[in-house]
């Protein structure tokens, strides 16, 4: 019998494109195509087990409506074009409109879902060859106020400690993170950590899935949480459950934050935030009687104009009970993206450059000049992913290059929004499907998948990890790290890397958090987790170890509360809150060509509580029309007890039915992230 | 300790296996608009190739790059050789159906699934009950009672739907309705000024019948809620639950007993189904 | 069945022939400590002992998280379609039993009713198996003994490996295709005797007593099952539990839903298949909507009534090989033993 030539049959380790958890899994990957997934059993987030996203995390790698190649638009349409036209192009707009009109005439998009090596190039790419600090991404959406809130207090704006300790705690604060749904394998351990006898404090003003196993489940109004976190602090102090020696030791300001808590009594704080005062004190006592109590939030704390106050606050409390620079404690932000840490990491933000060096410091400044070969670099804060719209519209901002992302689904008042990107002169969209903002775009570029690339991602707990090659870039796409090289080269500074491992290796040169890590030692383990300084130290599970905050000594911040920016009233009733689903991802673009998550939610909801239901004559199941001072949309409503009264709910991934087209763009003065949590809404449309 | 009973066997099965997924291409020939959102579609094989099915079956109807879902005929074998299905537009494969011209390709694939027992009706009368596009697969049955009349004693047609712009078929309704011993009863939820039929749900037309539960088979198809009430009323009427047929629809793929998307109980829609008796779905807990 | 032993260095070599005649898939470990069935380079670094890996056999080359089925291209003259190619020869080499009873289930579901699955038949006809023994329970998850499966196989096998502890595996052969690795390597292999014999009966025991889970009644479960509904309170503390990932079913061995999609650029495209799980709320919904099982509930009560007591009424034998791979896969650990426990009382 005729041999048979034998099939090609691989598996390569990588980590999961969807969100911050960072689980490993291997792409079974035959005669170059990815056949099916398989959690790592090793690795200590995944443990063999992944999420309904992560075990679906390759049908869109070989989807029909991957982009393939480069694409120029002439009279309104996209034609085909070569990867030489299309770069020729961006250079000659990009480089005319900064000697025409200034450096910041130009503005570039990092992105959270692309490895750290190409956020590191793209930010290299705004600051070294365009003298710009106009170099942003999503994180401002996200995290900004985490990066700025715990900065200011602790000294490090990052999760302080490991997914691993979670099944440990004995208490848990869980506000504003549906977390089996975000971050599926943190909520199971906080799940199994209860069933192990841990106490859960949720306070969410809806009834997510963790509300059935939280002892305490206080849905608080939106945007009162500052009052409810001091309201806390306030039974604590008088009850006598501070930590009298950690404060004394390792922390400064607290004389200040008593005073203020002082008037937070729990009845005025119900006043505020409609929790129960009696059971926001029993909660309070819990969480300050244990010596394992940990702090989990996520969007609900950092998207409001008082985002900043609010990460603050959270700050306050577990410095207040000493529960904070050991394992199973800490302030733990969820970050959303796969990379989100990672793109705040290696600088892809307005402020600072790699490793939170601020760009306003004059001896970073030359340090960059001289690795980077360049002089005249900006010491100017540049503009932010949310201010951006605005600077187009007065005509500061000329061109702008978008990395893989999706302001036209993600950003707040997306009316605006598109205004905005259509009053630039020239954008650019770098992705791997034609996504909202990629079709206003004026060149659209072909990006690899992550299947199709080498690099890095930082997880949530601050493990760098490696993303491997799996299978040949599809079409004529190139790796986004590739393209940004060629974008820099054909702008006259030649970028030239061999492989993603070299721009790693300058990283950690320029990155003191990142200094001791290289490929060779990703490789050995399951990454490391940062700070890592030197080739020997095996990096950091846990920040601020026995008190000694990285700034030093924390410090307390007396934070008063403040009013949203915009609240319920006689003309628009009801308060939105914005969200995500546990099926699909931000805006979709991955989750809608994935089969078995898009069935799951195939169209956009509003979550309305049977009592505002019956109050406002909604039929569930109907289509509806919510509106806001912003705009109009349509979307199927969902009569559930999920939301409280007064409270709906829309989650953000659609383009039709925009939770978007919604939202206020108020801003945190601070951190500039938009108020996506609270704003006032009616059903019906607006006049 | 008692061992697994799978049965063990290297060789599965002997000569090369039929691939039961593939498809055979149609042509269009007609399109007739049923309602604002039912077509009625003739189709012809392009192999020429026979085809044969019984009343109550149904195929996998694909469209290439959109998708397959399972549709019931509305034909009789033994009318002719023209398969006739009717579709609504309910989601992307059937949105993309609507959108086809007379001569354009379809593929279909079966008959699949258990037929309805209408000869074993022979000599009894016959009560069809249908609601909204549950009168599309009872239409195939109907079609045969109607080419054997003589076998059957008095037949009633009792038939709702929201308006009078969604009834299906109204001309063969009313053909049907002129023809000795035949009773057809129409009412809708929301009638117009034209409307001539009742107004209420089906159930309603029940009051206007008599029937002997002893000697009557009933086929009942329609939306979930219609059924329940329906079968509610005719057990009050006595009739037994073996004599109430209907044809379930359910999330199906494969049509062919692999997917598992249609079970129903421990049986499968496509292969144990589509019809079944109510004595039958009360066995597998699936009465409503 | 006929007796053959073969020495560890021996088996070595007989994987090196095996792995230029076939694809040779078998159990390695790579650098990151991970253990799974990878196509075979070097013999030597082949995993000897037995071992379970997280997703069963049965999705190397049977049934796969995604497949294509049909090719498609639009002519001037229709849409020409096309079955896409069989499976090519594959030897999965050190499968647990849990994995050989799951294929034979899957050989039931698939090969063996009306309408014989193309895709199955044709990859099942060009695999040969061979199962290494559990001495003992891969994992403390494991318990195949009191479902009534293994942990060492008596049928089904092409050849069935026993390590014997003294540098022997012990060979059971169990088809025509077995006994022709056998002949065809036959200077590898030396004859069993007796006392080898009674000792691999020794050996079998004790792995069945160490796999057989006491509180774990099968029989009575499945009784009380078919007489009364399940229990309420266990389906509502497992719903509230699970984050629907699907685990449960993308790692069982006796799963055999999918789904159909068709991916389509231009004018061709594939129709594939996609390992579905009945624990989504999308896996029941209707085209406009109505979804019969909406509730987490029925879709839990819907898994365990159709893994444990419909998979009997269908095919002879529950769907349950007790492998504990759920249980393994499960972020919020759910396990099927407490169900079938509680069923038992």
């Amino acid at each position: 019998m005729a041999k048979e030539k034998k099939s090609e049959v691989k598996n390569v380790l990588t980590t999961c494109i969807y969100c911050g958890c960072g689980c490993q899994f291997y792409f079974k990957v035959k005669d170059g195509k990815i056949i099916g997934i398989t959690p790592s059993q090793s690795h200590p987030v995944s443990q063999g087990q992944l999420c309904v996203k992560g075990w679906n995390a390759s049908e869109f790698v070989h989807h029909p409506e991957r982009l393939t190649h480069p694409l120029i638009k002439k009279d309104g349409k996209f034609k085909k074009a070569s990867w030489e036209q299309a770069l020729k192009l961006i250079a000659k707009k990009f480089t005319g409109h900064a000697k025409k009109s200034g450096s910041d005439s130009v503005a570039f998009f990092g992105s959270a879902k692309c490895t750290n090596e190409e956020n590191f190039l793209i930010m290299k790419l705004a600051r070294a060859v365009f003298k710009t600090n106009n170099i942003d991404h999503c994180a401002r959406l996200c995290h900004a106020s985490t990066v700025a809130g715990l900065a200011a207090t602790f000294g490090s704006g990052a999760m302080t400690n490991s997914i691993g300790g979670f099944e440990d705690c004995d208490v848990f604060l869980v506000t504003g993170s549906n977390t089996t749904e975000q971050h599926p394998l943190i909520g199971s351990r906080i799940i199994n950590a209860v069933k192990k006898g841990a106490t859960l404090i949720l306070v969410d003003p809806r009834a997510v899935q963790l509300a059935k196993h939280a002892k305490y489940h206080l849905p608080q109004n939106c945007g009162s949480d500052v009052a409810w976190l001091n309201g806390m602090m306030h039974v604590i102090i008088k009850e006598g459950l501070e930590d009298k020696e950690f404060i004394k030791n390792h922390t400064e300001g607290y004389e200040e934050l008593k005073k203020t808590v002082e008037k937070y009594t729990p009845e005025y704080v119900e006043k505020i935030s409609g929790i129960p005062a009696d059971k926001l004190a029993e909660a309070a006592r819990a969480f300050a009687k244990s010596k394992k109590s940990s702090i989990v939030y996520s969007m609900g704390i950092t998207q409001h104009t008082v985002g900043v106050d609010n990460v603050k606050s959270c700050a306050n409390l577990s410095m207040l009970t000493g529960n904070i620079g050991r394992a199973s404690t800490g302030v733990n932000p969820l970050r959303g993206q796969n990379n989100v840490q990672g793109a705040c990491d290696v600088g892809a933000l307005v402020n600072v450059y790699c490793g939170y060096q601020k760009v306003t410091d004059a001896a970073a400044k030359e340090k960059f000049e001289k690795a980077w070969g360049v002089t005249g670099i900006s010491d100017k804060i540049g503009a932010a992913v949310t201010l951006v719209p605005n600077q187009a519209l007065e005509g500061k901002i000329k061109a702008l290059y978008i990395m893989g992302e999706n302001p036209m689904v993600s950003d707040p008042n997306i009316t605006h929004v598109e205004k905005g990107l259509k009053a630039l002169d020239f954008l650019v969209v770098q992705d791997i499907f034609l996504t909202e903002t990629a079709q206003l775009a004026d060149v659209v570029l072909p990006g690899t998948s992550y299947a199709e690339k080498d690099g890095t991602y930082t997880n949530t707990e601050r493990r760098v990890e490696r993303i491997r090659k799996a299978i040949e870039p599809i079409g004529d796409t190139r790796p986004d790290w590739k393209i940004i090289c060629d974008v820099a080269t054909a702008c006259g500074y030649k970028m030239d890397y061999p492989s993603p491992k070299e721009i790693f290796d300058e990283l950690a040169e320029l990155a003191p958090i990142y200094h001791g890590m290289d490929f060779d030692r990703l490789e050995e383990k399951f990454g490391l987790q940062w700070p890592c300084p030197t080739k020997d130290h095996p990096g950091t599970p846990f920040l601020h170890k026995d008190g000694k905050f990285s700034k030093g000594k924390g410090t307390f911040f007396a934070v008063e509360y403040k009013d949203p920016a915009e609240m319920a009233d006689a003309e628009y009733p009801l308060t939105l809150t914005t969200g995500r689903s546990y099926f699909h991802w931000h805006t979709r673009t991955l989750t809608r060509r994935t089969s078995s998550l898009e069935r799951e939610v195939p169209e956009s909801y509003v979550e309305i509580n049977p009592a505002d239901a019956k109050k406002y004559k909604v039929r569930n199941g109907t289509l509806i029309k919510v509106s806001s001072r912003r705009g109009t949309i349509t979307v199927r409503a969902k009569v559930t007890e999920v939301p409280k009264v007064g409270t709906v709910f829309i989650p953000f991934h659609f383009a039709e039915g925009a939770a978007n087209r919604l939202t206020n763009d108020a801003l945190d003065p601070g951190a500039k992230i938009p108020e996506y949590k609270v704003c006032a809404v009616k059903f019906g449309g607006s006049k | 300790m008692k061992r697994g009973k799978y049965k063990a066997s290297t060789k599965p099965q002997k000569g090369a296996a039929k691939n039961e997924y593939l498809p055979r291409a149609v042509e269009i020939t007609k399109i007739r608009d049923l309602s604002s959102d039912v077509k009625h579609y003739t189709l012809k094989f392009k192999d020429g190739k026979p085809f044969e099915y019984k009343p109550g079956q149904f195929v996998q109807v694909s469209i290439f790059g959109v998708g397959e879902a399972p549709i019931s005929i509305t034909s009789t074998h033994e009318r002719g050789d023209d398969l006739e299905i009717a579709i609504r537009r309910v989601g992307s494969l059937t949105n993309a159906i609507h959108t086809l011209k007379e001569g354009d390709e379809l593929f279909i694939r079966g008959p699949y699934g258990n037929s309805f027992p209408w000869e074993a009706g022979k000599g009894k009368d016959i009560l069809f009950i249908a609601g909204g596009i549950g009168l599309l697969p009872l239409r195939s049955v109907m079609n045969a009672v109607f080419h054997h009349r003589k076998d059957y004693g008095k037949i009633w047609i009792l038939y709702g739907a929201k308006s009078p712009q969604e009834c299906v078929y109204a001309d063969e309704l009313a053909r049907w309705g002129k023809l000795d011993n035949v009773e057809v009863l129409q009412t809708v939820d929301s009638p117009t000024a034209e409307w001539k039929g009742g107004v209420g749900v089906v159930t309603t037309l029940f009051e206007k019948i008599e029937f002997d539960p002893e000697k009557t088979i009933s086929y009942l198809c329609g939306p979930p809620i219609m059924i329940k009430f329906t079968n509610i009323t005719l057990e009050e009427k006595k009739m037994q639950p073996d004599n109430i047929i209907t044809t379930m629809e359910m999330h199906m793929k494969c049509g062919i007993g692999k997917c598992g998307h249609c079970l129903v109980g421990h049986k499968y829609c496509c292969t144990d189904g589509p019809v079944f008796t109510f004595a039958e779905l009360k066995a597998l807990g699936a009465e409503e | 069945m006929k007796n053959l032993k073969v020495k560890t260095q021996n088996l070595v070599k007989l994987l090196d022939a095996l792995k230029d005649a076939s694809n040779l898939l078998a159990p390695q470990t790579d650098k990151y400590g991970d253990t799974y069935f990878q196509q075979v380079v070097d013999a030597s670094q082949v995993v000897l002992k037995h071992f379970k890996p997280l997703m069963p056999a049965v999705r190397e080359v049977l049934f796969g998280q995604l497949e294509d089925m049909i090719t498609f291209k639009d002519t001037a003259s229709g849409t020409k379609i096309k079955p896409v190619k069989a499976a090519k020869d594959t030897i999965l080499f050190g499968l647990p039993n849990c994995d050989l009873d799951g294929i034979l289930y899957n050989d039931e579901f698939f090969a063996k009713r009306e309408f014989a699955d193309f895709y199955y038949v044709n990859a099942r006809k060009k695999l040969t198996i061979i199962t290494l023994a559990c001495l003992t329970p891969p994992n403390e998850n494991c318990f195949c003994a009191s479902m009534g499966h293994g942990p060492f196989a008596e049928k089904g096998f092409d050849l069935q490996l026993t390590d014997m502890g003294d540098g022997f595996f012990l060979v059971n052969i169990g088809s025509k295709k077995g006994q022709k690795i056998v002949d065809d390597n036959s200077s590898l292999f030396e004859a069993a005797g007796e006392a080898d014999l009674s000792k691999w009966k020794e050996l079998k025991q004790q792995a069945e007593e160490s796999t057989t889970k006491k509180d774990v009644n099968k029989k009575k479960a499945l009784d009380n099952m078919g007489r009364t509904p399940l229990k309420e309170q266990m389906i509502i503390e497992i719903s509230d539990r699970c984050i629907s990932c699907g685990a449960c079913n993308y790692t069982c061995p006796t799963c055999t839903c999918f789904n159909v999609i068709d991916h389509k650029k231009d004018k061709a495209g594939t129709r594939k298949r996609v390992l579905d799980s009945c624990i989504l709320g999308g896996y029941f919904r209707m085209a406009g909507g109505h979804n019969p099982k909406e509730a987490k509930e029925d879709r839990t009560r819907n898994r365990y009534f159709c893994k444990l007591l419909w998979d009997k009424e269908k095919l002879g034998d529950s769907g349950c090989v007790g492998c504990g791979r759920c249980l393994d896969a499960c972020p919020v650990k759910v396990d099927i033993k407490d169900v079938i426990k509680q069923l038992s009382n």
